[in-house]
């Protein structure tokens, strides 16, 4: 027998948990404004921080950032000033660090609980660029760039520091995880984001620059090389950061490969590369051979012998590499150094996929990162794909077209494109062989933000993996993901042409303005 | 254990029925509209103008109806822009461009190409029960002749096109600010310069950075737009509501009713409500990154857009725009500044009412007041600027007159 349900013990109780969940607020404050004047008081209406400011905004958990004027200070939800009104705040990233200033030239950082994290001394305070890719695009001399509009956007691990109003170079290098300096500011024209405990330097003396590393933790530094130029015109990189316990450095005939105390431990090398997802340095010399070597500057076990090797874009959890033997042929290495696929190949890609191309007797085929033979050698070319275990690959047929391969079951479709991108979540983008263009070109012209007008041969339509058509309209193949999520809101289902229509008018609105005096013409309306 | 079960979830339901919520505020009809920027391309920023106009959003009090032309340019003063009166060359463009068919095209959203038609916006933003509303659509009840009309009334009748006329105010004297903006750039936005570097290149050159900063600030300090707004209201009556469902309305491809709609697009019209004038007053730049203007130009605009909005509400009552009320105690709702609430404001509380047939009706019970302490600042960029109340998240009334508010219940300013 069910025991009933007392409602008054089930109000009494629930009338308990509604005063413990609403206590989780009882140290909630709220604004209370007096003309101009902003303070915050209990849920009882007693003052808590005095209505004697500008303007108060949250700061963390139950901290507040009070304002009178330019200057701003911090408190607490007691009304207790945890750090006085007189300094000059910006936001807190989301990180939960702010720099802050007690007025010109004295800058520092704080965080969301209001400690400081370096103190407000220094005249400026430089983050490192957070793009990698800048770090070797542009040529040595000219490092980082850090301007930007917003504050504090890398991690800031480390930071720059100069105090010299005038001279925004001979930084110094701070930890900001404990506000220790590690190179003190005046001793180098210019530093870089330390790498493995490592940071290059550069120093310029009239028309000579000399570079070399300082180690971070030990302050000890030494010089590596030096050039007769000033160091913005430095044209060609010098020395590569440490990665592990090498780096590699230029003198200007080849690269050579030194540790942590500057000996040098290999030499003679054409090129040199460094893959970080495999931790591994690639080194060719002017005789052919190839030197595959770890972070410690030791030959990497069962790649040696070699004379070339791809590294892929993005390891994935695959540990293959593609290297070319003394024969000419190619075939896939472990990153253990066991062979995975025969050295048979004329030629292989490999690309962020699990599924990689081979070329046979001119032909091309497919296989997977264990070595498997998906599909034998036997297309004028394929296009790699790009997601992991693809169902659909492209090929090339004998006209040149390019067509759908079901790679599970070698099925190929008729239908034949002039031009195919990879599959991605089930959408293609395709050129038809013969495509009309009408006002669709003007509309999928302008959604790449230009008004100078797109070639056509970078116009098609989207389908699925079966072929049927779910874009209809002549769009580029950049706006695919966006078209993908109509189609999601859509259930699946594709868009018609009106649909389409207005997609592109939505996404080119940008761009279009039209003279008041005429008539729009009706192709530019969505209704 | 199953009763066990039960008596938790009762507690549960309980105790979040005790703890105040907060009504759904997006559940009420609005009305809708579509904005319309004329560019002046022989002016100096007005590109600014133009990108900072897309970037503004509907307000949130309406439904967005905008079509796919959003900006049209002029490349010399508008012709009677300073008049009250209709405006020639702006009816001439909406009327040469059939905007008023485009509009009734978006309320069904009608395929161009085809001609198929639905009910989905209609019945969402009038918040109709969809089902029963297919159903007396296919019966053909009194009943559903009547959601028609209602739908009408309340939603398709009340939609609107602003038409905005954007002029920078060019500042034919200007007062070199360059000390001063430096000083406030270095003491105000002290902190903008921490963690802010140059390149090598710029090392020898901080100085003639600092000038072209100050000429920045300068610009920034003193942005200033007259906005001129012609408000004009879809023309939605029985006679054309009949010949567009009789002849025109099709719910699958239809050619001859494709064709139909075509030649009675001419038909349609917009009249005019009228026009305000923005005040072309100062914005604070306190707030805006001085490293990118272009903000502040956007807060300009949208400013004196909603300031623009708020006119035309208090001169027609047709663009009023109602609000749900969030809380009874104390009586809140999301609304403030931006929308013109004032120590002076007073609003009607409206009851909705629905009738048998199905139709929606709003009855006043009351009238309110804000706490003239306690009006939120939502203006756009409010909190940046650090400005009193812009963190309240709503405004605190009084009732004046009549019964006690209730969530749910909609204010109109009076």
């Amino acid at each position: 027998m069910k025991t009933p349900i007392h409602i008054g013990k089930l109000l009494l109780i629930s009338l308990l948990m509604s005063v413990v969940m609403q206590s989780a607020y009882a140290e909630r404050l709220y604004y209370r404004t007096k003309g101009n004047k902003v303070g915050m008081v209990d849920a009882r209406g007693n003052v808590v921080i005095p209505i004697a400011y500008n303007s108060i905004e949250p700061w963390g958990e139950n901290l507040y950032k009070v304002q009178k004027g330019f200057k701003s200070g911090i408190c607490n939800n007691k009304g207790q000033i945890v750090i006085p009104v007189k300094y000059y705040f910006h936001r807190l990233n989301d990180k939960g660090l702010a720099a802050i200033a007690l007025g010109v030239n004295k800058n520092g950082l704080i965080d969301a609980e209001a400690h400081f994290i370096l103190p407000c001394e220094y005249k400026y305070l430089y983050e490192f660029d957070g793009d990698a890719s800048k770090l070797a695009a542009f040529g040595e001399g000219s490092y980082n760039s850090f301007e930007r509009e917003e504050l504090l956007i890398t991690d800031c691990r480390y930071m720059c520091f100069s105090n010299s109003i005038n001279n925004l170079t001979k930084c110094g290098l701070l930890d900001v995880t404990n506000g220790k300096v590690l190179i003190p500011a005046g001793q180098y024209n210019c530093i870089l984001k330390p790498v493995s405990g490592m940071s290059r330097y550069y120093n310029t003396k009239r028309s000579n620059t000399t570079y070399g590393y300082v180690n971070i933790e030990t302050g000890e530094s030494f010089e590596v090389g030096s050039i007769d130029s000033k160091l913005d015109n430095i044209k060609y990189m010098t020395h590569s950061d440490f990665h592990g316990n090498v780096a590699a450095v230029n003198n200007g005939n080849a690269w050579h490969i030194i540790n942590r105390s500057g000996e040098t431990i290999r030499n003679n090398y054409n090129d040199i590369r460094f893959n970080p997802p495999a931790h591994i340095w690639v080194g060719h010399r002017g005789d052919g051979t190839l030197d595959v070597f770890d972070e410690d500057g030791r030959d990497k076990a069962g790649f040696q012998g070699y004379t070339d090797i791809v590294f892929p874009d993005d390891m994935g959890d695959r540990k293959v590499f593609p290297l070319k033997n003394t024969e000419g042929k190619w075939g896939l290495l472990s990153l253990e150094g066991t062979a995975i696929a025969p050295f048979l190949y004329q030629e292989v890609r490999i690309g962020c996929s699990n599924v990689i191309a081979v070329r046979k007797d001119g032909l091309w085929g497919f296989m997977n990162s264990q070595g498997k033979q998906l599909v034998k050698c036997k297309y004028a070319d394929v296009e790699m794909p790009v997601e992991q275990d693809p169902a659909y690959v492209w090929y090339k047929d004998a006209h040149g077209f390019w067509c759908q391969l079901n790679l599970n079951t070698g099925k190929e479709s008729p239908t034949e494109y002039a031009n195919a991108e990879p599959f991605r979540d089930g959408l293609a983008w395709v050129r038809p062989r013969e495509m009309t263009f009408g006002g669709g070109v003007l509309d999928a012209a302008l959604t790449t933000n230009s008004t100078d007008s797109i070639s056509e041969s970078k116009l098609g339509i989207i389908i699925n993996e079966q072929g049927e058509v779910m874009f209809p309209e002549a769009v580029t193949s950049e706006l695919l993901p966006k078209i993908k999520s109509l189609i999601v809101k859509k259930g699946g289902g594709a868009l018609n042409r009106a649909e389409a229509h207005r997609f592109l008018l939505q996404q080119s609105a940008e761009n279009r303005m039209y003279p008041m005096n005429t008539k729009i013409d009706d192709n530019d309306w969505d209704y | 254990m199953t009763g066990t079960i039960k008596t938790v979830i009762i507690l549960l339901l309980l105790s979040a029925a005790l703890c105040s919520t907060a009504q759904d505020e997006n559940r009420y009809r609005r009305s809708s509209i579509y904005s319309i920027l004329i560019n002046h391309s022989e002016q100096n920023f007005s590109e600014d103008i133009r990108k900072a106009f897309l970037k503004i959003p509907v307000p949130d009090k309406y439904n967005d109806h905008n079509l796919s032309v959003k900006v049209v340019t002029l490349g010399k003063k508008l012709s009677g822009a300073s008049s009250d009166k209709e405006n020639e060359q702006i009816t001439a463009f909406l009327d040469s461009n059939q905007i008023a068919s485009r509009l009734v095209g978006r309320w069904f959203n009608r395929d161009i190409y085809t001609g198929e038609c639905n009910m989905d916006l209609v019945k969402e933003r009038g918040m109709y029960d969809a089902t029963e509303f297919d159903k007396e659509m296919a019966a053909r009840s009194t009943r559903g002749i009547a959601l028609l009309e209602d739908a009408g009334e309340d939603l398709i009748g009340n939609t609107f096109v602003l038409v905005n006329d954007i002029r920078y105010v060019d500042k034919s004297k200007t007062t070199m600010w360059v000390g001063i903006g430096l000083a406030i750039l270095s003491a105000g936005a002290g902190a903008a310069m921490v963690a802010n570097g140059a390149s090598l290149s710029q090392v020898n050159s901080f100085n003639q950075s600092a000038q072209n900063l100050a000429t920045t600030i300068q610009n920034i300090k003193g942005f200033k737009v007259k906005i001129n707004t012609f408000l004009y209201r879809l023309v939605w009556d029985k006679e054309v509501a009949s010949a567009f469902y009789e002849n025109q309305y099709s719910n699958a491809p239809d050619e001859a009713k494709r064709l139909a709609f075509e030649a009675a697009r001419a038909g349609y019209r917009l009249e005019y409500v009228g026009k305000v004038e923005s005040r072309a007053s100062e914005t604070s730049y306190v707030g805006v990154n001085l490293y990118d203007p272009q903000a502040m130009v956007r807060k300009v605009c949208q400013r004196a857009l909603d300031e623009n909005i708020v006119d035309l509400q208090t001169e027609f009552e047709a663009f009023r725009t109602r609000t749900p009320i969030l809380t009874s105690e104390p009586i809140t709702a999301s609304i403030g500044l931006k929308e013109g609430v004032s120590k002076k404001s007073k609003f009607e509380v409206l009851e909705r009412v629905e009738k048998e047939d199905g139709t929606i009706s709003y009855k006043r019970v009351g009238v309110i007041a804000p706490d003239p302490d306690l009006i939120w600042d939502n203006r756009y960029m409010a909190v940046e600027e650090g400005a009193p109340n812009s963190l309240l998240g709503k405004t605190t009334f009084h009732k004046v007159s009549g019964s006690a508010p209730m969530p749910g219940m909609l204010i109109r300013e009076m």
